[in-house]
């Protein structure tokens, strides 16, 4: 398991920019809302999409976990571990309806579309484990 | 909830490329992500500028993303406001960096040109017009 103030900032952060590959070798990342669980995060997104396949194919990714501004927060978290997409779906449709973390609120009716969409098995839970660690400071230096 | 998803739906939600300059210009910070070696991606917050077309990022010059560059140019650029939902925009940049003079000292800086941009605009959605519209 993560020490517990890792654990404890990606409870605090939903910002999460997930990293892979993509197809022709070029590193890229996705803005997403993370959540934190059971030692790793964890991100509802559609099974067809890009993002799914590369992070599947190459079976690790990282993350990095940012601070919502304003938080007083004033470093960011990188993450890296093993990862893939969850295929219990009636537990995704359950956690896909709870409320995120502490930080960005996702509107009532587009939750309850993405729970649907997880149901009918067309979105999917993806999960990085915590494997590798760095705190990084967050605040850069004025310009 | 993110721009796959909503791009998954067959709505246009992307910028135009002066709206995505003019957005770049905005920021001062980008998520900077390298590759590094066979394992994931790298990925450090830079201080950035936008000017002449082209993004200077900096990082402190000790960050493990400087010597990652030095052997794989590649570059990701990642600027995002997240105030709220409907307001979430970003713009990607895929480009090849090169070392520039440091902005400041104890720094490394580099140019990111914009080969390639993903840009996306929640606002554009068409549930946030129902948010977001004036009521009579």
């Amino acid at each position: 398991m993560p020490e517990p103030d890792v654990v404890e900032f990606i409870g605090r952060h939903n910002q999460v920019f997930l990293l892979t590959h993509r197809d022709d070798g070029w590193p890229t990342g996705y803005p997403m809302v993370g959540n934190s669980r059971d030692g790793g995060v964890e991100f509802s997104t559609y099974r067809a999409s890009a993002k799914v396949a590369r992070v599947v194919r190459e079976g690790h990714a990282s993350c990095l976990v940012v601070p919502r501004d304003g938080s007083g927060d004033d470093r960011c978290l990188w993450i890296a571990g093993a990862a893939g997409i969850r295929d219990d779906t009636e537990a995704s449709a359950a956690r896909t309806s709870e409320p995120g973390a502490a930080g960005l609120a996702v509107p009532a009716d587009i939750a309850a579309k993405a729970a649907l969409r997880m149901h009918e098995g067309k979105r999917c839970l993806m999960r990085v484990e915590i494997r590798a660690t760095r705190w990084i400071g967050w605040k850069p230096p004025t310009r | 909830m993110e721009a796959a998803d909503a791009m998954s739906t067959r709505q246009n939600i992307s910028m135009s490329r002066q709206e995505a300059e003019q957005f770049l210009a905005s920021q001062d910070r980008v998520i900077l992500v390298a590759n590094s070696g066979d394992g994931p991606p790298l990925g450090t917050p830079a201080r950035a500028r936008f000017e002449s077309g082209t993004l200077v990022v900096s990082v402190p010059e000790a960050d493990p993303i400087v010597a990652a560059l030095a052997e794989d140019a590649r570059a990701c650029c990642i600027a995002e406001q997240f105030p709220s939902y409907y307001e979430i925009k970003s713009v990607i940049v895929h480009g090849t960096s090169r070392p520039c003079e440091p902005v400041h000292h104890g720094e490394a800086s580099f140019t990111v040109p914009l080969e390639q941009l993903t840009t996306f605009d929640f606002g554009r959605l068409p549930e946030a017009g129902e948010v977001t519209r004036p009521r009579p």
